[in-house]
């Protein structure tokens, strides 16, 4: 047994080396065992292996030289003469695994930042008259609330990523990252507003590229950025306002609603790239506004994060929900969540009417208005790209 | 042209033993490990990857050379080796070398005996 085991050690030594030495080494091996001394032979034998491996040069290499074609003439030529040994390849084989190993570390311990996460940045506008709510369109397709300041967001995408590399890298995040909850941070005062369906892009007006979901923005009939006692007392009728179709339930297909007038002009600087597109054609769109439209059949969604004051990144959630992923918007979005009270996906006439009961539960410090540091903790949902 | 003894100095510990050892004539891997462990009474001893990785390298050196195996030896697997021209040479230069260090070495011991007298 222990022979045995000896002898695989000397297997692993260089092939020249084994040739040469391995039967002597073997014969002392069986000297020492009838002594009754072989174990201090292993560790000997283990440091033999690392010597021979990365120390020494056992095998002559071949040399290299210039092939020539068939009139004679050189093809290729080696600048060096003798090919680098295999200790080198061995150094620079296990330098670059550390390299390798490092980089992987430093991704999975990045503070779930991650080179290939979608980051949006740039420059957009909240919407004219409200309080910064909202998802603006244009050349760089969305934007994200800027809260009640109403202030600037910035978009830019680099989306559609999903490379074979990133892949690689997602697999190897996996292996050296910790293990994080799907959690989001908590916004102060940002809010959050999905782009609209697929179904209801066609339908837009041109120039009407801000969309708005059901949001704080839509019980802030002044737009003041708190919810008063009326305000909430009227929420009932604001979600009624949304259904859009009438039959006295809000569904997924109400709860994007256009809050720019399809007559109102773009604001100053964004590109009026809808004004030429005729009535009733598909509306052509960036890169970046398709990516984030909701794809309610791929079922796919990400929860949209706050990197920085006017960065995002996407991160995908994929197939859980496949089965029914309107309800996994529902639930996925904390303020549709807590009035969708029996969690089916759809707010009923009942679920309206109680929308002032629900709302006044978020009133944390009982003032009776709702300000923005009440809101739920808001994962921002958006589909994956389509 | 003869290589120059000195380049090889100076040499390492399992080297030198090695080369002491095969002074006294042909030994075989196993026989070498065990005169070596009675010239330092046991105090170093060496393992047969250490022993031929020196060999290995002394050899290639051309201190060290093959002398092949001996009919009706126990063991057929051992091969005796021998020491150079060269490997002669670079034992006496090592020889001489710690000779002054140890010379240099006994001198400065006595002077600081007698200045502490």
């Amino acid at each position: 047994m222990l022979r045995s085991l000896y002898i695989q050690l000397l297997r692993l030594h260089p092939a020249a080396f084994r040739q040469r030495y391995g039967d002597e080494m073997l014969s002392i091996y069986d000297e020492a065992a009838r002594a009754g001394s072989a174990w201090p032979l292993f560790g000997d034998a283990c440091l033999s292996l690392g010597r021979q491996w990365l120390l020494r040069e056992n095998e002559p290499e071949p040399q290299s030289a210039a092939l020539a074609s068939n009139d004679g003439v050189p093809v290729f030529y080696c600048a060096d003469t003798s090919m680098p040994p295999k200790s080198a390849l061995v150094h620079g084989g296990l330098v670059a695994l550390a390299a390798f190993a490092l980089v992987a570390f430093a991704l999975g311990h990045g503070q779930g930042r991650r080179p290939w996460d979608t980051t949006f940045q740039g420059s957009s506008r909240g919407v004219a008259g409200s309080t910064g709510f909202g998802v603006e369109g244009g050349q760089s397709a969305i934007a994200f609330g800027g809260g009640a300041s109403g202030g600037r967001s910035s978009a830019r995408s680099d989306v559609g990523t999903d490379s074979v590399w990133v892949r690689i890298l997602r697999f190897y995040e996996n292996i050296f990252s910790k293990p994080r909850p799907p959690a989001v941070r908590e916004a102060a005062a940002g809010s959050w507003t999905p782009a609209p369906p697929p179904a209801a892009a066609g339908a837009r007006p041109a120039r009407s590229l801000v969309y708005l979901a059901v949001s704080p923005q839509t019980f802030d009939a002044n737009h003041d950025g708190v919810l008063s006692a009326e305000e909430i007392a009227n929420a009932g009728s604001a979600l009624r306002g949304m259904d859009r179709n009438g039959d006295g339930r809000l569904t997924a297909e109400d709860y994007f609603t256009p809050v720019r007038p399809s007559a109102q002009a773009a604001p100053e600087g964004e590109p009026e790239i809808q004004a030429a597109a005729p009535a009733g054609a598909p509306l052509p769109q960036s890169r970046a506004e398709r990516s984030l439209y909701p794809t309610r059949t791929a079922a796919e969604y990400g929860i949209l994060r706050q990197r920085s004051e006017d960065s995002y990144s996407l991160e995908i959630v994929q197939g859980t929900e496949a089965s029914d992923p309107e309800a996994a918007l529902v639930r996925l979005h904390p303020l549709l969540s807590a009035l969708d009270t029996n969690h089916d996906g759809e707010l009923s006439a009942e679920e309206m009417r109680n929308a002032p009961a629900v709302l006044r539960r978020l009133d944390r410090n009982h003032d009776g208005r709702i300000s923005m540091d009440e809101w739920p903790v808001t994962p921002l949902v958006q589909s994956r790209m389509r | 042209m003869k290589p120059d003894p000195t380049k090889f100095l100076p040499l390492l510990p399992a080297s030198l033993h090695i080369l002491l050892a095969l002074s006294a004539g042909e030994l075989h891997g196993y026989a070498i490990m065990q005169e070596v462990a009675r010239q330092s009474d046991g105090r170093y001893k060496l393992g047969p990857g250490t022993l031929y990785d020196n060999l290995q390298r002394l050899t290639a050196q051309g201190l060290v050379e093959e002398a092949g195996a001996r009919e009706g030896d126990d063991d057929p697997r051992r091969r005796y080796y021998r020491l150079g021209t060269l490997g002669r040479g670079v034992l006496s230069a090592e020889v001489e070398r710690m000779e002054a260090i140890v010379h240099a070495a006994k001198l400065r011991l006595s002077r600081a005996k007698f200045g502490r007298a």
